[in-house]
Parts: C-alpha cells; sequence; structure tokens
C-alpha cells in the first residue's frame, strides 16, 4: 500500500523573493501553539479515515521545516508512529545554515534530507536573494552526511537573475562532486505577485533569455545522467533506488493526506486543501479539528486529464492505452511526428526536445478532452 | 375616416438631431400615450435601438388628434430608419406619406445626412415642413440654421417652426403646421385595391406582419388579396391600424396606414415596396419603385467552434425572420471551416447582426474582414460576379474587375475641407463638386469606391474634422479599377479568410502592415511561424513569429495537482478559442486584424 503523509512547516527566516509558497516570516514563536493544531488535525483525520492508514512515506516540507526546532517536527514523528511503516521514507526540508539542527533530525528518525542549496556559487545565491553561502552549502552537505544520512537530495535552481550558462555549469559541478543521492533541478519561475515579478514588470530583473535557459536544462541533463544519475522526473535526478518516494505518490496517482495550512490531500478520488492564513488554520482547527478550504470531487474528464499531465511528466512515460482515446490519438501521432513524444515499449514519453516544451505538449494533447 | 383628416407624414434627420425625441412628443401631446406610459423613445423598440439611439426598422404608429378647433385628425407618424444602410427602407417609408418633418439641430444645423433626405424626401414629392429642434441649447444657433434651411429649401423663416422636443416647446404649432400645411391623401376608394408594403416584420405567433399604405381602393377584413412580386394569392386574415398594440379594424380605405396580416409565413414574401391588390379586381399595374434589396458588404461568419454550425444557421435563420435584407449562403474557409457568406446592407446593419448573433443567440463568431462585390470580366467574356476574395478567378482569366463606387456626399466646415479631400483622394476618391450650405459649410462630392469606405474611413472623417464632417453616400455604378489579389501565407499555406483584393498602389503597404500586424497578434508555438503576403507568385513581405524555446513547468508543489490542472484546463480552453490553420494556432483576432490596421 502507497499512502504518503505531508506536514507543511510554513515557518521560514526570510522572505526569498521568488517564492508564493505558503510560508510566514518571523512567527517562529507560534510554532508550538502551530504543532498543536497540526497533531489535533492529523489526529481527527486518521480518525476519519476508520481504519488505521499505513503510511509508506512522511514528508516536512515547507516553509522550511529545519525552521524551527526538531523537537516540534518529533512530535509529530511520535504521534504518527503507529500510522507509519518501518521502513517509511520520511524527508524533512532543510536550510543549509540550520545544520547544528541535523543531528536531531537524524536521530527522531528521518531518514531522508532535502537541503534547498539552490546553486553553489555566491553570485547566483545572491541574485537569489538567499542567505547562506556556498561554503555554508558544502558544510550543510558534510554535516548531513557526519550524523548519518544515507539519502540527501540537493535542490538546485537555474536561471538566476543574471546567470550564465558557464555559472550553472559550476553549480552543477560541484553538485556531483558531493555525490547526492538525489538532485532536483528547478528552472527559475516568475509567479505573478512576488517581488520578482513586479521587479520583472519594471524591467529591473535580468532573467536569462529563453534560449539560454533551455540549454541550462539541457546541459544539467546530460551531466546528471553522464554522472549516473536517472532523470525519472522532469526536474528530478536519482541514483538508482533513491527516487523520491513520497513524490512518486503524487505522480503516480496514489493517495496522500496533507496536513498543515496550505496541504493538499487525495483520498478516494477527492482533492481537498486547506486555508493558507497562519491564524485561521489555527483557529479552524482548533474549533473543529479541520480547516478545508475547498475540496473537488474529480471528473473523468479532470482524473484522465492529471494522469497523462503527471504521466507525462515522468521519464518511463505514459501508460500507451491511454493515448489511444478518440480525442487524443490525433494530436498523439501529430506530436510524435514532430518528434516531440517517443514510444518505448509500451509507454510514451517526451522526446529531449519534447521535455523543454512539456507544456506545449500536454496541452496540445488534450486540446479536445 | 374623411381622407381630408387624414394626414400621413415622417420625420426625416441627421442622427441624434432628435426625431425619436420628438415622436415621442407627438404621442404625448396627442394623447396616444399618457405621461405614465411614455417610456423614453417609444418608438426605437429593440434594446439594440434604443441603445445605440438608432432606429433600424421603421415603424407607424397612428394618432388621434383633436385639433384645436375641435376637428379630430387621423396622423400617421410613419418613422423611418436612421441609418444609411437603410436607405432603400426609408425611401419606401417617404411614399407611404404625403409629408415629412425635416428636423435639424439648432446646435449642429444642417448635416449631410439632413441634404440627403431633403433630395429623398423631394423625389418623393412630399411636402417638407422645416423644424428647427432643440432651440432650448444654450449653443442653439438658430439664425444660422435658419440661413442653412433658406439656402437649402428656399423656405422663409416665418414657415420655419422652432422647437425643442425635450422641453416640448412649439409642439403645438407644430401640430397645426402638420394639419394645416401637409396635404390630406388622395386616393379612389373605388378604384381596385392598391396598398404599399412599407414595412413587415415577423411575430413569433401571427407570422409576417405587413405595414401597409392604401392609395386606391379599399383593404378589407377577410378579403381574398394578392401580392404582386410574387403573384401569390392569400386571405387577409386580419387588418387594423397601429397603436402601440395592433388595433383591429374591418377595413383599410384609401389614404390609410394600418397593418395586415395575412398567413404569410416568410418575411420575404412581404418584401418592402411591393403592392398588395385584391384577388377578385387585381390593379393593372403595381405602384412604381419597388425594387429588391441588394446586400452591399459581404463577410463570412464563422462559428468558432465547429460544433456550432447548426446553431448558427438557425440563427441567421431567425434573424432572417425580421431582416429579409440580411442574405447568407454556406460557404467553407480551408482556414475557419464551415460557415456562411453573409450579405448586408452595409456596415452598420453587419454590426447589428453580429452583436445579435451574440446576444440573442450567444454564438462565439469569427467574422471575416468585411468587403465589397466585384464583377469580374474573364477573358472568356464570361462574367461573374465575386462576393468572397478567396473565390477570385486566377489572374490569368480575368480581363478586368469592377468595383462598385458610391455617388459620397459630405458635408463639413470650410476650414476642414483640405484634410477631407486628402482622406478621399487616400481612398482613391474622384472628386466631383463642392457647394456651400452657407458660408461656413461645404458640401464634396465625390465618386468613391465602396471597398474605401469599409475600413474606418468614417472614424477618419471624424477625427480629421474634430467630429464635425458628416458623411453620406448611395450607390452609384460599378468600374472597373487596377485591382490585385493579395494572398497571406501562413507556414506557406494560404489564409483564405485574409485574402483581400486591393488596390495595386496599396497592396505593398497593405501586405506587409498585415503581416506585421499578425506577426504581433499570433502567439507563440513549438515551431516557427512564417507570415507572408503575396500577389500571386510572388511574395510581397515576410515575418516570423519565433517558436518557443522552452515551456515546462518546474515544479508540481507540494501534491497541488489541482493548480496544474486547472492551468492546463485554462490553456486547453483557450486553445478552442484559436482556429487551427495547418498546425498552427491564430487567435480570432487575427481575422479581425485588417479592421485595426492604420494603412
Ligand atoms: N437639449 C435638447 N436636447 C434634445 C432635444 N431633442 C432631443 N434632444 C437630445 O438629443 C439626443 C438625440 O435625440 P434622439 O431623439 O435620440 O435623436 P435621433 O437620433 O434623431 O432619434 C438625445 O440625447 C436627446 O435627449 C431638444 O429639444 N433639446
Ligand atoms: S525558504 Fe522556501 S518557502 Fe521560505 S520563502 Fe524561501 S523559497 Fe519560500
Ligand atoms: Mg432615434
Amino acid at each position: 500500500m502507497n499512502f504518503g503523509l505531508y506536514i507543511h512547516i510554513p515557518f521560514c527566516h526570510s522572505r526569498c523573493p521568488y517564492c508564493d509558497f505558503a510560508f510566514v516570516v518571523g512567527k517562529n514563536h507560534m510554532a508550538k501553539r502551530y504543532m498543536d493544531a497540526v497533531i489535533v488535525e492529523m489526529q481527527t483525520r486518521m480518525q476519519s479515515l476508520g481504519t488505521l492508514p499505513v503510511f509508506n512515506t512522511l514528508y516536512f516540507g515547507g516553509g522550511t521545516p529545519s525552521a524551527i526546532p526538531p523537537g516540534q517536527l518529533n512530535r509529530i514523528l511520535t504521534n504518527a508512529k503507529s500510522a507509519v511503516s518501518p521502513d517509511a521514507e520520511i524527508t524533512a526540508e532543510a536550510n543549509p545554515n540550520d545544520c547544528e539542527y541535523f543531528e536531531k533530525l537524524y536521530e527522531y528518525g528521518i531518514n531522508r534530507l532535502s537541503l534547498g542549496v539552490q546553486a553553489f556559487t555566491d553570485r547566483a545565491l545572491k541574485a537569489l536573494g538567499r542567505f547562506h553561502k556556498a561554503s555554508d552549502a558544502i558544510v550543510a552537505f558534510q554535516a548531513a552526511r557526519d550524523v548519518g544520512f544515507k539519502n540527501i537530495s540537493i535542490d538546485l535552481m537555474y536561471g538566476a537573475p543574471g546567470q550564465t550558462l558557464e555559472e550553472w555549469a559550476k553549480s552543477l559541478q560541484r553538485t556531483i562532486e558531493l555525490c547526492p543521492e538525489h538532485i532536483s533541478v528547478y528552472g527559475l519561475t516568475i509567479e505573478p505577485q512576488t517581488n520578482f515579478a513586479r521587479r520583472l514588470q519594471k524591467g529591473q530583473l535580468d532573467v536569462p533569455p529563453e534560449t539560454d535557459q533551455a540549454e541550462m536544462y539541457m546541459y544539467a541533463i546530460d551531466q546528471l545522467e553522464a554522472a549516473g544519475y536517472t532523470h525519472y522526473e522532469i526536474s528530478n535526478f536519482a541514483r538508482s533506488g533513491f527516487a523520491s518516494r513520497h513524490n512518486l505518490n503524487y505522480w503516480h496517482d496514489r493517495p496522500y493526506l496533507g496536513v498543515g495550512l496550505s496541504a493538499h490531500s487525495y483520498l478516494d478520488n477527492r482533492r481537498f486543501w486547506n486555508v493558507r492564513g497562519l491564524k485561521t488554520y489555527m483557529q479552524r482547527v482548533e474549533a473543529t479539528g479541520y480547516a478545508v478550504e475547498r475540496e473537488e470531487q474529480l471528473t473523468p474528464t479532470q482524473h484522465l486529464l492529471e494522469r497523462i499531465m503527471l504521466g507525462l511528466r515522468q521519464r518511463r512515460g505514459l501508460r500507451a492505452d491511454f493515448l489511444s482515446h478518440p480525442k487524443i490519438h490525433k494530436q498523439y501521432i501529430a506530436m510524435t511526428n514532430q518528434h516531440l513524444l517517443e514510444r518505448t515499449d509500451n509507454r510514451v514519453r517526451l522526446t529531449r526536445q519534447g521535455l523543454l516544451l512539456a507544456d506545449l505538449v500536454c496541452t496540445e494533447l488534450v486540446r479536445e478532452l | 375616416m374623411n381622407l381630408q383628416n387624414i394626414r400621413n407624414f415622417s420625420i426625416i434627420a441627421h442622427i441624434d438631431h432628435g426625431k425619436s425625441t420628438l415622436a415621442d412628443r407627438l404621442l404625448e401631446q396627442t394623447q396616444t400615450l399618457s405621461k405614465f406610459q411614455m417610456q423614453d423613445q417609444v418608438l426605437d423598440s429593440m434594446d439594440l435601438e434604443r441603445e445605440r439611439g438608432i432606429t433600424i426598422k421603421s415603424h407607424a404608429i397612428r394618432m388621434d388628434y383633436t385639433a384645436p378647433d375641435g376637428q379630430i385628425y387621423e396622423l400617421n407618424l410613419i418613422d423611418t430608419p436612421g441609418h444609411v444602410d437603410f436607405s432603400y427602407e426609408v425611401s419606401r417609408s417617404l411614399t407611404a406619406c404625403e409629408g415629412a418633418l425635416l428636423l435639424v439641430d439648432a446646435a449642429q444645423g444642417v448635416e449631410a445626412q439632413t441634404v440627403s433626405n431633403v433630395l429623398l424626401a423631394m423625389e418623393h414629392d412630399l411636402f417638407i415642413i422645416p423644424v428647427i429642434n432643440k432651440i432650448d441649447l444654450p449653443g442653439a444657433e438658430v439664425d444660422r440654421v435658419v440661413m442653412q434651411l433658406h439656402d437649402l429649401l428656399g423656405v422663409e423663416e416665418e414657415e420655419i417652426v422652432k422647437i425643442s422636443a425635450k422641453e416640448g416647446i412649439g409642439i403645438d404649432k407644430l401640430l397645426a403646421a402638420i394639419i394645416d400645411e401637409i396635404p390630406p391623401p388622395e386616393g379612389d376608394p373605388d378604384a381596385p385595391l392598391k396598398a404599399l408594403i412599407f414595412d413587415s416584420i415577423f411575430d413569433q405567433y401571427r407570422g409576417v406582419v405587413a405595414y401597409v399604405r392604401v392609395f386606391d381602393g379599399v383593404l378589407e377584413k377577410n378579403m381574398p388579396m394578392r401580392l404582386f412580386s410574387t403573384s401569390q394569392n392569400y386571405d387577409a386574415e386580419e387588418i387594423g391600424t397601429l397603436k402601440l398594440k395592433r388595433i383591429k379594424q374591418q377595413s383599410l380605405s384609401a389614404g390609410e396606414v394600418g397593418y395586415l396580416i395575412a398567413g404569410i409565413k416568410d418575411l420575404e414574401d412581404a418584401r418592402v415596396g411591393d403592392t398588395v391588390t385584391g384577388s377578385a379586381n387585381p390593379a393593372i399595374h403595381p405602384l412604381p419603385g419597388y425594387q429588391e434589396v441588394k446586400p452591399m458588404v459581404f463577410a463570412g461568419l464563422y462559428p468558432v467552434s465547429s460544433d456550432d454550425f447548426e446553431n448558427l444557421r438557425s440563427a441567421l435563420e431567425k434573424l432572417r425572420l425580421n431582416d429579409a435584407s440580411l442574405s447568407y449562403e454556406p460557404e467553407t474557409s480551408t482556414a475557419l471551416g464551415f460557415g456562411f457568406r453573409c450579405g448586408f446592407l452595409g456596415l452598420l446593419h453587419m454590426e447589428i447582426i453580429q452583436e445579435r448573433l451574440d446576444r440573442e443567440f450567444d454564438i462565439d463568431i469569427i467574422t471575416t474582414v468585411p468587403n465589397v462585390e466585384y464583377r469580374v470580366r474573364l477573358t472568356s467574356g464570361e462574367q461573374v460576379d465575386v462576393q468572397n476574395p478567396a473565390e477570385m478567378p486566377p489572374a490569368g482569366n480575368i480581363e478586368d474587375i469592377a468595383e462598385p463606387i458610391l455617388d459620397a456626399q459630405i458635408l463639413v466646415p470650410s476650414e476642414y475641407v483640405g484634410n477631407i479631400m486628402r482622406i478621399a483622394q487616400d481612398r482613391r476618391g474622384h472628386y466631383r463638386t463642392t457647394e456651400y450650405i452657407d458660408p461656413t459649410r461645404a458640401l464634396l462630392r465625390y465618386d468613391l469606391p465602396l471597398s474605401e469606405i469599409v475600413l474606418d474611413f468614417y472614424d477618419r472623417l471624424k477625427s480629421v474634422s474634430r467630429g464635425y464632417a458628416s458623411f453620406d453616400y448611395e450607390y452609384k455604378k460599378h468600374q472597373a479599377a487596377d485591382l490585385v489579389k493579395l494572398d497571406l501565407l501562413i507556414n506557406g499555406e494560404p489564409l483564405d479568410a485574409l485574402s483581400a483584393i486591393v488596390h495595386r498602389d496599396k497592396a505593398y503597404e497593405w501586405g506587409r502592415a498585415l503581416s506585421q500586424k499578425l506577426k504581433a497578434l499570433i502567439p507563440r508555438q513549438l515551431f516557427e511561424v512564417v507570415i507572408q503576403a503575396a500577389i500571386g507568385a510572388k511574395i510581397i513581405s515576410r515575418e516570423t513569429v519565433r517558436p518557443f524555446r522552452k515551456n515546462v513547468t518546474a515544479k508540481c508543489y507540494g501534491g497541488d495537482i489541482t493548480r496544474k490542472r486547472k492551468l492546463l484546463e485554462r490553456q486547453k480552453e483557450g486553445k478552442k478559442r484559436m482556429k487551427q490553420v495547418g498546425a498552427v494556432e491564430i487567435p480570432q483576432e487575427a481575422f479581425l486584424a485588417v479592421l485595426q490596421m492604420e494603412v
């Protein structure tokens, strides 16, 4: 049984200028009360599931889970213990500057650390508005290894303002030298209503041109594959056996329970998500045990859309029988002829060229649905 | 009613000079409607008319008026459409009258439409009562307008009635003038029946309702009757007079105005201008002047979603029930699929139809750029009429192409004459004459190709004359010109919906402007899009839309699949609103790009 549990920790040390996640800054004094609420919500949810679930993954995401004392995360781990399978993948996202907490995290049972490094050059880190230095990241990685983590992931970001291919190559090179088990490579996305979006609009943000971004992405794929990583999802690479099981749950249409503000859940063909405000979340959970903002029951078409969208993002691709759908087949053939999709046995996946244009290909594929 | 006590008249005026307002005042003053029933501008009944302040269809209403001398008069006010697109309908309405009130705005003075209306009224031998309206306005220049009317009609100041329709000033005097000066109808009640259809509408429950003016004889309830143009026989099921509602009567006799319901199914069978006569004792000749209304402007109407084709057909069918001047034929376009080539009386008519399709039927349509009808002589000696540029025969088979030319009148304050002449020249106008309506206002006459005013001419006129120029026209003739077909190619494929017939001297500029416009409107795609303009095999301009190099969402954050799916759904719906030409996606606006071109 694959069933994921996601815990959202919204606290951050500072605000990153590109971020549109649900986070709060300077509210760490609320951590205890927040975690109380999270535990209440988790328990109410689990009770309402009827039989006790068995989670095969647990993921502390954020925000910055390492921004609050590890003991707070441990409260969750103790509380959920009976519902978490003994061989579960238990991940915490962490900031390189928080390495003094790593030992405790490991001790409490977290067995996978996802380090938000973003870059191994100080210039790029500054351009991204991050407060750590490249050297801090290297120290953090070593610290994680030293305390015992055998599964470490590094998050990298390409396309930082002012970034060149050479600079990006440097970050990649240093990452490969550290030999993490897992690497995520995200292109900088300018989300609306962020500081970056405003600067871009005023012409004050020098984002690399699309062709450079494409080159950076392709370069990353080449380098990481050459270094022995498997490219298993658009933005994710792993050594054999280290693909993120938690994220695979999302992509394989499996159920998950999300707890904490803004967390998303997927159960019985229903998707629901919590409110985004810290206060609102806590008050609602304290009063009712829940803090759901909206819920949707997926229609068959929506479900199909999601399967296609998520399937295409994976390098193993999508089961070919999805593409025999009468409203999809024609576009599938056209995309294949344009060398954007390719068939491998009974699966269909994006070609290298297709990877760069994944969103367009996906939209094109489902346009008649 | 004694003929001596009947007056049939219209109000003619340039747009906004107060025709509808005056009609309202007359209805009120004659107590046809109580103040309580008054809704502003009662005669403009379609929503669209009231909103745009124009009368699209003519209407008729009967007022029973007790004059100060105690006599009761039957006043039939026949409203006319207020736009040049509908000039044939105006002309038919005027035929039903003996007199016309020529209404002129005291601040604006005589305008182009005033002049053309006067000419029309004179052609119909109508007695014209000049009326100056809006004398209440602070900017009223009554003396100046008196002079203009004097020049135009040779009338003296005492013959002019000065009113304010809005304030109700001078309406009594106007009613007195109508009774004293407009001649009562003549006609022989004992002669065979001749009644003119001056308008017809379609009533959902009753079928066609024809508005008629009886010239000779008597139209009686239940009599067998016949229409001249079709020789079809009907029974006059119901006849009556028109107030705001229909009022049944036993008969209508010579001189009277009213309605007729005779089981006519199709509006096309009760054509405006046709003559009704009795089946038993038919008149030998119809009333003069009947013409078939011919569309002047053509455009392709295509459903955005091909599933809507049948809906569009039934919507056009329904619109046509009310509007026999709309024509449509199915056609196909390689770019746009299945649609209809529609014929309109003019641009306003086209706009009205588009708007009604949108409002009343909620069908998303793409309209191609409007064009005129070309008369093409082939080298084989044959002649063909081309209503769709895409169907222009190959250049090699063409002897010559003739285009419709208008007799256009532009009335403008003298200081703008130079500007107007420049535009007219730009638009290939052929100058004819200038007349001065008064020392400050010139009436320019041009022969102007209709194709040159289809796009933005009117707006240009207004903008170079600070809004003062007014414009009117009528069709004059077809005339050969050096015209070429300009094709637009997308990745080598002709986009037939954007083909245009243009004058050779303008082809280069046109092609370049159009390709640039499209470049700005076509979104980036998976591959490069090349836009070319060509005359025959000769490419005259080329633009490219660079392809996407990268378009991929980096991350599906924290299990929030919904957000990404919604984005996908939105993009997918966006694609549905695009037209696919070959593999290229073209937004609807691209097909209207030409309308916004500054050439
Ligand atoms: N001040 C003033 N305004 C008037 C008068 N008659 C009409 N109007 C205004 O002129 C505008 C056009 O009038 P309308 O009757 O719709 O003109 P139509 O286009 O000829 O039917 C409206 O805003 C009226 O209120 C008048 O006597 N005095
Ligand atoms: S640390 Fe992460 S969640 Fe917090 S502001 Fe930065 S990007 Fe956003
Ligand atoms: Mg009006």
